[in-house]
């Protein structure tokens, strides 16, 4: 009796074991058979298809039936010795994500991505691959890729067509300036001579007319000097060096001596370190803007003009600063265009080329111009210059950036 | 030889050569000038007086010239046996360094970019013509 309910008991166990058994393999089967995405089961040895579900069905408009005696090297693109190559990498799970091209029932290629991993019961092994049909996406991208590439071909294209054209006009400028110089030549020369032919004959009307002629005539002469200075500044290559910007300034003080003294200028330039540019070019510009300051300043009972520069740790600011006239801030950005003067030309005399130069100067090193001023209480010009092309006298920044040769404007 | 210095102008602006040629009669040296309005008259004027006594003491060369470019006439003048020794002084608007070096490296006694400025022009021909042409002759040989 004992015995007997034991049994029964056991059989209704095993009942139960067996039905949950049952259950979870339908429920795996279905995991594979009813999945939306196409799965291969496949043998990694001989990569014998072993199953295959209905998405596969449908992908590869094979039946299953025919699929199970296929391989996997009819399917994939790649030459059979390369395809068990990859099944083994699957297999020792060195790879699992795999891009391949499957053959499809019709002929067509698809291009697809596959996660392949390997499966092992206790007697055997398997490659459980997941396919999923990239093909559009890949047309997609390839796309995109084609666009970004016509896409940069045309800045590029457009780019070069702009510095073309920049450059050819500024040869028309450099080329018309020059042509200037010889009808002005011819005016102020006649005029000498008109002179010592008329000699001391004329009315006080008719010298002042000749006088205007003649100051017409050496103004036009600055004008186009300026202008052909200019012009060579875009084109000419720029001479890196190491110089003492200290020095520098020291020269140019040294050359506007007179001025300072005359007018009792105190200059004070304090934390100049070594630079590294094109010491003419940037001279050129230095003369300008301490130059503007004398100029400017010169009406003040007590001039005053501080050079000096500010480290940043990208660029190094050199500033020049004055007492003087100062000017409306609502024309900062008229300040360095060509022929823009802000004064009246019987107040300061001047060409309007200078700061232009200055700007076109800085640009070249890749640096920007700005300035700062309030009328009647002075003016202060920022050049700012790359920190690659300073070296201070404590540890230099690291650095890798290119000199740029053109900043934004 | 008899006392005139020969000043060849090769120039093809009659503005420019007027104003180069009262310059030149301003300085206060008694100058012959001999104006060529294009490079082949240039050498055409060297060659038909080729008696070294009727050679200028200066050639006042522009570089823009018509007929034959002035870098040509001043090669031709350099290469020759009978007109290397004769002073060329480039005098020209251009400042192109092209044209510089050029000139320097096919023999051209100085190089000077006409200045704009009447003054200028008067004293810088003063002097090429002081230097090339003055009292000390050997000067302007080399």
């Amino acid at each position: 009796m004992k015995k007997k309910e034991r049994i029964e008991r056991e059989l209704a166990t095993r009942a139960v074991m067996d039905e949950r058994l049952q259950e979870s393999e339908e429920l795996f089967r279905a995991v594979f058979e009813q999945h939306a995405a196409v799965k291969l089961l496949i043998d990694p040895n001989t990569g014998a298809i072993l199953d295959a579900n209905a998405a596969a069905e449908k992908f590869y408009s094979w039946s299953r039936d025919e699929l199970r005696t296929m391989r996997i090297q009819q399917i994939n693109t790649l030459p059979p010795e390369q395809v068990k190559e990859e099944m083994e990498r699957a297999r020792k799970a060195k790879k699992i994500h795999f891009n391949f091209r499957h053959r499809r029932a019709d002929g067509s290629i698809r291009d697809v991505e596959v996660y392949s991993s390997a499966i092992k019961t206790k007697n055997r092994e398997f490659l459980h691959s997941i396919i999923h049909d990239v093909t559009e996406k890949k047309i997609l991208e390839k796309q995109l890729q084609y666009l970004t590439a016509s896409l940069k071909e045309q800045v590029e294209a457009r780019t070069a067509e702009l510095q073309k054209a920049h450059q050819e006009l500024e040869s028309f400028v450099y080329t018309v300036a020059h042509d200037l110089r010889a009808p002005v030549r011819h005016i102020s020369g006649f005029l000498q001579f008109l002179r010592n032919e008329l000699g001391g004959t004329i009315s006080e009307k008719a010298a002042r007319f000749l006088n205007n002629i003649d100051d017409a005539a050496k103004h036009m002469s600055a004008l186009i000097d300026g202008l052909l200075v200019f012009a060579r500044l875009g084109k000419i290559e720029l001479r890196t060096e190491s110089f003492d910007m200290k020095r520098l300034v020291e020269e140019i003080l040294e050359d506007f001596k007179d001025d300072i003294a005359h007018r009792s200028v105190v200059v004070n330039a304090c934390n100049l370190h070594v630079i590294e540019a094109d010491r003419a070019l940037i001279r050129a510009a230095m003369s300008n803007l301490i130059g503007n300051a004398i100029k400017f300043s010169r009406a003040k009972e007590k001039p005053e003009i501080e050079i000096t520069c500010t480290p940043s740790e990208t660029e190094h600011i050199i500033s020049v600063r004055d007492n003087g006239v100062g000017f409306d801030m609502h024309y900062a950005d008229k300040l360095f265009g060509i022929f823009q003067r802000l004064h009246g030309e019987k107040e300061f005399s001047g060409t309007g080329i200078g700061l232009a130069s200055v700007k076109q100067i800085i640009n070249r090193h890749g640096g920007r111009v700005w300035a700062e001023g309030e009328v009647g209480k002075g003016t202060c010009f920022y050049i700012s210059l790359p920190q690659k092309n300073i070296e201070t006298t404590h540890e230099s920044f690291q650095s890798n950036k290119e000199p740029n040769e053109q900043s934004e404007t | 030889m008899n006392g005139k210095k020969i000043i060849l102008l090769a120039e093809d602006s009659d503005r420019d050569a007027e104003l180069i040629s009262m310059a030149l009669d301003g300085i206060g040296i008694s100058v012959d000038i001999r104006r060529a309005r294009d490079g082949v008259e240039v050498l055409e004027l060297l060659h038909a007086n080729s008696h070294s006594s009727s050679h200028p003491s200066l050639v006042l060369l522009d570089i823009k010239l018509p007929r034959l470019h002035g870098m040509e006439v001043l090669g031709k003048i350099k290469s020759n046996a009978l007109t290397k020794h004769i002073p060329v002084v480039m005098f020209t608007s251009s400042q192109d360094q092209k044209d510089i070096e050029e000139s320097y490296r096919l023999g051209a006694n100085a190089y000077v970019v006409k200045p704009i400025d009447f003054n200028e022009l008067f004293e810088t021909l003063t002097l090429i013509g002081k230097f090339w042409c003055g009292i000390n002759k050997n000067m302007g040989e080399y």
